[in-house]
């Protein structure tokens, strides 16, 4: 049951009924006292400048506002049967989100009972007798603030309605988007892929493409963020992967790419990129750098051999006979470690608004072990570093070191036919995620762009992207925020519960939640082992284990359990394992 | 029983009266009310409750010649049966009605019995439905006499 709200179309009631609005109806009062005298003393003092209805009951009073519009409720306390704070408050349950103002009237000035009054949602009182003047004076003055709380609800609905349209738009946007990075291949040893994207839609990009035992790369930035930023990306990416499966060199790709952004886009609109060719059979790279930041190499013994700066404008401002396309030389031994970066990432800020830079970075890279994911210690010095300072511009990091691994399935690579290769089994792919990404508003961006753009894994992408979201969305609630779902059994739970989440986020200075993504071959079927880890104090599983379906807590880890063959708790809550056949299998779940 | 009488019920020094904080705004009534105890009726602070309202004024008025009879047959039926929920209900009522019309006297007296039913004080239903009756009677003259002197100029 809820309130017979004002239709959509209807004029509102004028909230000084001295200055009614043309052919708006009278504000509704609602009196309700059991003694009719009293009813009819109120009905008559409000008569002239409201229509009065009225009830002689608690009950009568909230069937009554469930039956017409009333837009204010002058309500005795005591009444027999319901009394005045029972009615006042169903009849507040029922308004919802509506601002329904409820004025009490006591015959004494008995603070605990007005407190009382007030507690259960009155939202002013009146003592009996009461004042003509101030009875009239306050029911207009919470007409205003009805107005007010109105029209700020219209413009929420209404801005709920564009939000949601927006939404569908970067959807739709991303999809596209996806479908075009699904040609690139991420799922290689040694290459390491991490993005913070300032809006729903990034501007930065990245694209990589093996061919003809060679991996080529391209890094972009494009200016500004959000949407307007990322529609320069399909078209480039046509092209990237247009040339690169025609063969090119990276002089014509680069040739190629100015003449369609500059012949596109207006010239706000341009592109900092870095395109480079890594050649592991010569162990030497080919770089273009237009617009980025100074691309890094560290040598084998972990120190910084070479800096490959931009000697060019970013893509798309010159006409592309304007354009130097000549690509840097440059040696990329084993062990070597091929560093670049969108300024996003030099541009960070510490609360004290000083830059990140290219010192920082460049300590924080060097002797690290290529073994490993080696840019871990460069991120917890960024996290530290911005001490919870929101990135002012989308960041993009793209690491690269020179393993056998890696060596090993380029030279196995095919001349370019991105259909025709298989990624290799036994790989694994890990994402980190620290304070300031976790509040970012879509995480989990780059490790949705890889799963979509994987060909073994995009056909199962829907699945693995709902696993990896509950795992994720567990982790950071209920592992670092040590949320507890039963906060969601409760009234207004739900919204109880998201709040706190969202003021959890926002004070978490320290801890991460990392995504690890390794596929291997069981048995000669592939599988996908998904794990997340958080670096919290750990917390109970047992619940989701027990839980009841229709539950409003942890659903999301039974279908999880519905779509993985097992799903295993680790150190104490602290690690999740999911194991995902990538071909249909009995499923089966193991406790710690 | 301390028998008192109405003019007794806001006088700061009388030891029976409610001085506990967690009273009801009954209690409270009796102590803090905002009208003067005494007036059997004041039809001026009537007329400006009801905004110079003199057809409103003579509503309520009517209405209270109407229900009073009937209040007071039903609070003497709970105070014969000792129904100590039901006089403190029906002089509750009886209570808020003789406020609105500014019948304060037998107000307070409503008021009184209301107290005696919430406490369940038997044994001063009866006095104090005596002195409500008396002060209701006395309420009744008054409000005839005055809507007699109003008749001419309302007709």
């Amino acid at each position: 049951m809820q309130l017979t709200p004002r239709s959509a179309g209807e004029v509102l009631p004028a909230a000084d009924p001295a200055t009614p609005v043309a052919g708006a109806p009278r504000p509704v009062v609602l009196v309700v006292d059991d003694e009719r005298i009293n009813r009819t003393l109120i009905a008559g003092i409000l008569k002239a400048s409201f229509d009065v209805i009225q009830a002689d009951s608690g009950a009568e009073a909230v069937a009554m506002a469930t039956r017409a519009p009333v837009d204010v409720v002058v309500m005795d306390i005591h009444m027999p049967g319901m009394d005045g704070f029972e009615a006042t408050q169903r009849i507040k349950e029922l308004a919802g989100d509506r601002f329904l103002p409820v004025i009490m009237m006591t015959a004494g000035n008995d603070e605990k009972l007005l407190g009382q009054g007030l507690a259960r949602g009155a939202d002013d009182f009146l003592i009996k007798p009461v004042s003509r003047v101030l009875l009239q004076e306050k029911i207009r003055a919470l007409l205003r603030v009805s107005g007010v709380f109105r029209s700020l609800h219209d413009q929420n609905a209404e801005l709920t309605i564009r939000r949601a349209r927006a939404e569908r738009d970067y959807d739709v946007a991303r999809r596209v988007f996806e479908r075009a990075a699904r040609r690139s291949r991420f799922d290689l040893p040694g290459l390491i892929v991490q993005a913070m994207s300032l809006e729903q839609f990034n501007g930065d990009f990245v694209l990589s493409v093996v061919t003809g035992h060679k991996l080529r790369l391209l890094v972009g930035d494009f200016a500004g963020h959000g949407l307007s930023a990322a529609v320069g990306v399909l078209p480039a990416s046509e092209v990237f992967y247009e040339m690169t499966e025609a063969n090119k060199g990276l002089e014509e790709l680069v040739r190629e790419l100015s003449a369609k952004l500059h012949r596109t886009f207006p010239r706000d609109l341009f592109l900092s990129a870095c395109v480079v060719d890594i050649d592991l059979a010569h162990e030497r790279i080919s770089i273009w750098n237009g617009g980025l930041p100074d691309a890094l190499i560290f040598g084998a013994d972990g120190l910084l051999t070479q800096r490959l700066s931009s000697h060019n404008l970013p893509v798309g401002i010159l006409p592309p006979q304007d354009v130097d396309t000549t690509p840097a030389d440059a040696p990329f031994p084993l062990g070597a470690r091929l560093a670049i970066f969108s300024d996003g990432l030099l541009e960070s800020r510490s609360p004290d608004g000083e830059l990140f830079g290219t010192e920082r970075l460049e300590r924080a890279l060097t002797g690290c072990d290529p073994r490993g994911d080696w840019t871990i210690e460069m991120w917890e010095s960024h996290r530290r570093f911005c001490g919870g300072m929101a990135s002012e511009d989308d960041v993009t990091f793209v690491g690269l070191a020179h393993t056998s691994a890696l060596a090993e399935v380029l030279l196995a690579s095919a001349p370019w036919d991105a259909g025709a290769i298989e990624p290799p089994l036994e790989t694994s792919l890990s994402f980190r995620f620290f304070p300031e990404s976790l509040r970012s508003p879509d995480p989990l961006a780059p490790v949705r762009r890889f799963v979509a753009a994987s060909p073994l894994l995009a056909p199962r992408a829907a699945e693995l992207q709902t696993i990896i979201t509950e795992l994720f969305a567990n982790a950071v609630e209920h592992g670092l925020l040590g949320l507890d779902s039963a906060i969601k059994e409760r009234t207004d739970g739900f919204q109880e519960y998201y709040r706190l989440k969202e003021s959890r986020l926002l004070q978490l200075e320290a801890g991460a939640v990392t995504v690890g993504i390794e596929i291997r071959e069981c048995d000669h079927h592939p599988q996908v082992i998904i794990t997340v880890s958080d670096t919290g104090p750990g917390f109970l599983h047992v619940e989701v284990q027990a839980c009841a379906p229709d539950a409003k807590a942890g659903r999301g880890l039974l279908l999880v359990k519905e779509l993985t063959r097992e799903l295993t708790f680790l150190d104490h809550g602290r690690s999740i394992e999911a194991v995902f056949e990538l071909a249909s299998a009995d499923r089966a779940i193991v406790s710690e | 029983m301390k028998r008192r009488k109405v003019n007794d019920l806001n006088d700061p020094n009388d030891s029976n009266q409610p001085t506990d904080l967690e009273a009801d705004s009954d209690e409270v009534w009796q102590t803090d009310a905002p009208v003067s105890i005494g007036a059997t009726f004041d039809p001026a602070r009537l007329l400006d409750m009801v905004g110079q309202d003199g057809s409103l004024a003579d509503a309520l008025l009517e209405m209270v010649l109407v229900d009073n009879p009937v209040h007071l047959a039903q609070l003497a039926a709970a105070v014969k049966a000792k129904d100590a929920a039901a006089v403190r209900h029906v002089a509750h009522k009886l209570k808020g009605g003789l406020l609105s019309i500014c019948g304060d006297r037998a107000s307070a007296c409503a008021a009184a019995l209301e107290k005696a039913g919430r406490e369940e004080r038997v044994a001063d239903f009866a006095p104090w439905l005596a002195e409500l009756e008396q002060e209701t009677v006395l309420l009744g003259e008054a409000i005839v006499e005055y809507r007699a002197a109003q008749a001419p100029s309302t007709a």
